[in-house]
């Protein structure tokens, strides 16, 4: 009943269902010896268990569990030379070895059967007369030996993680190799039927209670106290035994230290009786009494054992499984950072383990990812559910430009370079310049070839640099936007998007090479450039009622609102955000498929806003939105 | 069948566009056409369609006439004619909404609270000398005003409201404050009226206006605590 050691080889006695938490092999030794004159044999216990699934085997052999008596007869002889010799009889009861299966139905409900073979020998010295020329008599040796075979079954039930109850038999099969026993048959081991119940409760992690109660009106009660280590647990337990055969109420106690790691533990225990060792037995008592168990019983020694339990983990211990993947974004590779901070997928994973664990999962998406990608570890507590998030990054040289379909491997572990649990799902790899229509991820489009637009956009301005020079400082901003937009788009044509689709956007660089583009590859070009150069920008993302939306661009010129005279006579044109600061500048709109001019472009993008997002009031009601790009 | 087509299209082009008709003029009345950068002298008779902007210099007015209304922009006030037009509290509210969803969003670094004290600390000096007579805020908060005289009161309020923004040096202007600040009253906003008041309070005021101030934000606290 023991939840913290791993195995309960040796504990058949108390565990006729077999119940066990072994994983996979567990070998147990136990030696040790009694307090008295001569012992049968100090190799008490060897014994070897084995899961296979939800089975589990244990077959023991023990030596050392026996108990000899030697009795007096009363009967003497006088031999030849007129010494006298006394008649004795030798009784030895042996527990040969057994065998245990159960079978775990849930992880709350496991029963299971226990069968041992025991050997009784009757040694019974007696003097036969032989008849010859004379009369004499021969001292032999009768020998009767029986054989039983005894099979209990029994049911282990743990409701909740720190409480568990036992039901099993006890003697409820019982075959005997003679049934035609003639003057032995009230030395055998006595074995009334009866009902096994135990209990185990631990209110809190570092204490447990065992109480095992038999319906021949015995039990045993412990606790136990466990102290963790950095790679195991010390436990140290004391438990009181009564037994009615036995005096006094409390016949005994059994204290045992233990010392547990995850593959190897040892246990010192002993027996204490509390009876006193001088007093004298008759064998009358021993006749209507007889014994019940080898290990315990009236005539037992004090005794100490040594137990050297390994437990060999040849599988590797499943603590957390994935229940569900659900991939909640297909990939777009243009959104690079879109994945660092979004999950693409989200796992179940239960933890399987009574104890707080902490996962790491990771994920690989075949023919994307080069590596593992590892996302952040989660905390799982015992027997729970969570939801875990995949991240995943996207490789800078990825430049497929077809969609594929592909998958990706999810795995979890809970210790460095061993998985847990893992699981395949099929996952969509959009091309390159794929787009899911969402304004905002334009903001990834936008963040692309920097530098070659910097470089770019600071010649154009170099040309124009006599002209920049004679205007007013706060002026700048304003004039570097409506040369770059001139220069820029001035041999530029307007594309429709050849598939008439929302999902394909190009690259500014693209967009320069093809001198041309649709709404969104313009709005994408021109809001880069302005932000290589320091001027801020925003989208505008115009909502459809249906069908395709459109975009274009608001840039901030940094002017106050009394400077914006300098700039027009019309204060239509423009309106006025406050900065994160709290100050108020002025912003325009710029329709950039409006290559004509960057006056023209201007006069078109703010009059849509005008009518579309204050007019009409689409920003209050969410028909306009306004993407701010950094 | 192709004229009755041709005259019902031009006909749903008056119907969407409302057409103001210029019916007389006093002074100096300039008209600007949408986002066109000139401003034009007004004529009697001239059609006028809403995306225009009408501004009346001293001494001059324009009486316009559409439908079976009139309308008449008094002295030094520039009306946008698209304001000319009924709505409805939802849309005032929605109108005063889009300030906030059209401002930069707060970097949560940053973490700063709004600056009410804006006004004050620009403005602490002699109001008269950095407003301009001429200036076109005054003018726009005049053609609110007027707007709200003729009943369109929630664009009056919007109008002003935009007028703030643009033109920030009319935001020291209490008296046009107030005014704007009792038309939200009016049309029961108390929250919205109750924290104007409260950056009007911050501004320089008569002891008249305070005690106005005072008296409008006890009756709105009670309001609001119902």
């Amino acid at each position: 009943m023991n939840k913290t050691a791993n195995t309960l080889l040796n504990s058949i006695e108390s565990n006729p269902s077999n119940y066990s938490n072994l994983k996979d092999w567990g070998i147990e030794l136990t030696y040790g010896g009694e307090f008295a004159n001569s012992t049968t044999s100090n190799l008490y216990l060897l014994s070897l268990s084995k899961r296979i699934g939800h089975s589990n085997f244990s077959l023991r052999y023990t030596p050392g569990y026996q108990k000899d008596f030697i009795f007096n007869s009363g009967e003497s002889i006088i031999l030849n030379d007129s010494s006298t010799q006394t008649l004795s009889s030798k009784f030895i009861y042996k527990e040969i070895f057994g065998f245990g299966y159960s079978y775990q139905i849930t992880d709350k409900l496991s029963f299971g059967f226990t069968t041992r073979l025991f050997n009784q020998e009757f040694n019974n010295e007696v003097v036969e007369p032989v008849f010859s020329d004379s009369l004499f008599f021969n001292l032999k040796t009768e020998t009767e030996k029986i054989n039983f075979w005894k099979t209990d079954f029994g049911i282990n039930f743990s409701p909740v993680e720190n409480i568990s109850f036992s039901v099993a038999s006890i003697n409820l099969i019982d075959v005997s190799s003679k049934t035609d026993i003639t003057s032995n048959s009230a030395y055998e081991i006595r074995r009334p039927k009866g009902v096994l119940i135990g209990a185990y409760i631990s209110p809190i992690k570092q204490i447990s209670f065992n109480f095992l109660y038999e319906t021949t009106q015995s039990f045993m009660a412990g606790i136990e106290g466990t102290f963790d280590l950095p790679n195991g647990s010390i436990g140290l337990s004391v438990t009181a035994m009564h037994d009615k055969y036995q005096s006094p109420y409390i016949a005994g106690m059994l204290p045992a230290i233990s010392y547990q790691s995850k593959v190897f533990g040892i246990t010192l225990s002993g027996v204490k009786y509390f009876r006193d060792k001088n007093t004298t037995q008759s064998f009358s008592v021993f006749e209507n009494e007889g014994i019940r168990n080898i290990l315990n019983n009236r005539y037992s020694f004090d005794k100490v054992t040594l137990t050297i339990t390994f437990r060999l983990n040849t599988i590797t211990e499943e603590k957390a499984k994935i229940l569900s993947i659900e991939i909640v974004q297909e990939i777009f590779p243009a959104f690079e950072d879109n994945y660092l901070d979004k999950p693409f997928a989200l796992g179940r994973v239960v933890n399987k383990t009574d104890k707080r664990i902490r996962i790491k999962p990771s994920s690989k998406i075949i023919g994307f990812n080069r590596d593992i990608i590892y996302s952040p570890s989660v905390s799982i507590t015992a027997y729970d559910t969570v939801e875990v998030p995949f991240y995943t990054i996207v490789p800078d040289t990825y430049s497929n430009k077809q969609n594929k379909v592909s998958y990706a491997d999810f795995y979890i572990s809970t210790r460095n370079n061993e998985t847990d649990d893992k699981l395949q799902k099929p996952i969509l790899i959009n091309k390159i310049n794929a787009w899911d229509g969402k304004v905002f991820h334009l903001k990834e489009f936008i963040k692309k070839d920097q530098n070659y637009l910097m470089k770019y956009a600071k010649e154009i301005l170099s040309e124009n640099k006599s002209k920049l020079d004679t205007i007013v400082y706060f002026l700048t901003t304003f004039y570097k936007a409506k040369i770059l937009f001139n220069n820029l788009f001035k041999k530029f044509v307007y594309v429709a998007d050849p598939n008439a689709t929302s999902d394909f956007v190009q690259f500014p660089k693209q967009t320069i090479n093809l001198k041309g583009g649709d709404c969104d590859d313009l709005s994408v070009l021109y809001s880069a450039v302005l932000e290589s150069v320091g001027i801020q920008t925003a989208l505008i993302d115009y909502k459809p009622e249906k069908g395709l939306g459109h975009v274009n661009l608001l840039f901030n010129t940094e002017l106050s609102p009394r400077r914006a005279k300098w700039i027009t006579d019309n204060d239509s044109k423009y309106f006025i955000r406050k900065n994160s600061n709290g100050k108020d500048q002025v912003w325009i709109a710029i329709e950039t498929t409006s290559l004509t001019g960057f006056m023209k472009a201007w006069e078109l993008g703010i009059e849509k806003f005008n009518n579309e997002a204050i007019n009409k009031l689409g920003l209050a009601k969410g028909k306009v939105e306004i993407v701010d790009v950094q | 069948m192709k004229k009755i087509f041709l005259i019902l299209f031009i006909m749903a082009g008056f119907l969407s566009a409302q057409i103001f008709i210029v019916k007389k003029v006093k002074g100096d009345v300039k008209a600007q056409i949408g986002v066109s950068e000139k401003w034009h002298p007004v004529k009697k008779g001239e059609m006028l369609k809403s995306e225009t902007t009408l501004m009346t210099n001293k001494n001059s007015n324009v009486l316009l006439v559409f439908g079976d209304e009139k309308f008449k922009i008094k002295n030094f006030a520039i009306v946008s004619l698209k304001d000319i037009k009924k709505l409805t509290t939802d849309d005032l509210l929605l109108a005063l909404a889009l300030g906030n969803l059209i401002d930069v969003p707060q970097k949560r670094e940053k973490n700063k609270s709004p600056n009410t004290a804006v006004y004050g600390a620009e403005f602490n000096g002699n109001i008269k000398t950095i407003i301009s007579k001429n200036d076109f805020g005054i003018m726009r908060l005049n053609g609110a005003k007027q707007l709200a005289e003729n009943g369109y009161v929630e664009s009056a309020i919007i109008e002003a409201m935009e007028t703030y923004r643009k033109y920030p040096d009319t935001k020291s202007l209490s008296g046009y404050r107030i005014y704007f600040a009792d038309l939200l009253v009016k049309k029961n906003l108390y929250d919205e009226a109750l924290t104007e008041y409260k950056k009007i309070n911050e501004l320089k005021l008569d002891k008249k206006e305070k005690s106005h101030i005072k008296e409008q934000v006890t009756f709105l606290k009670k309001k609001l605590l119902k």
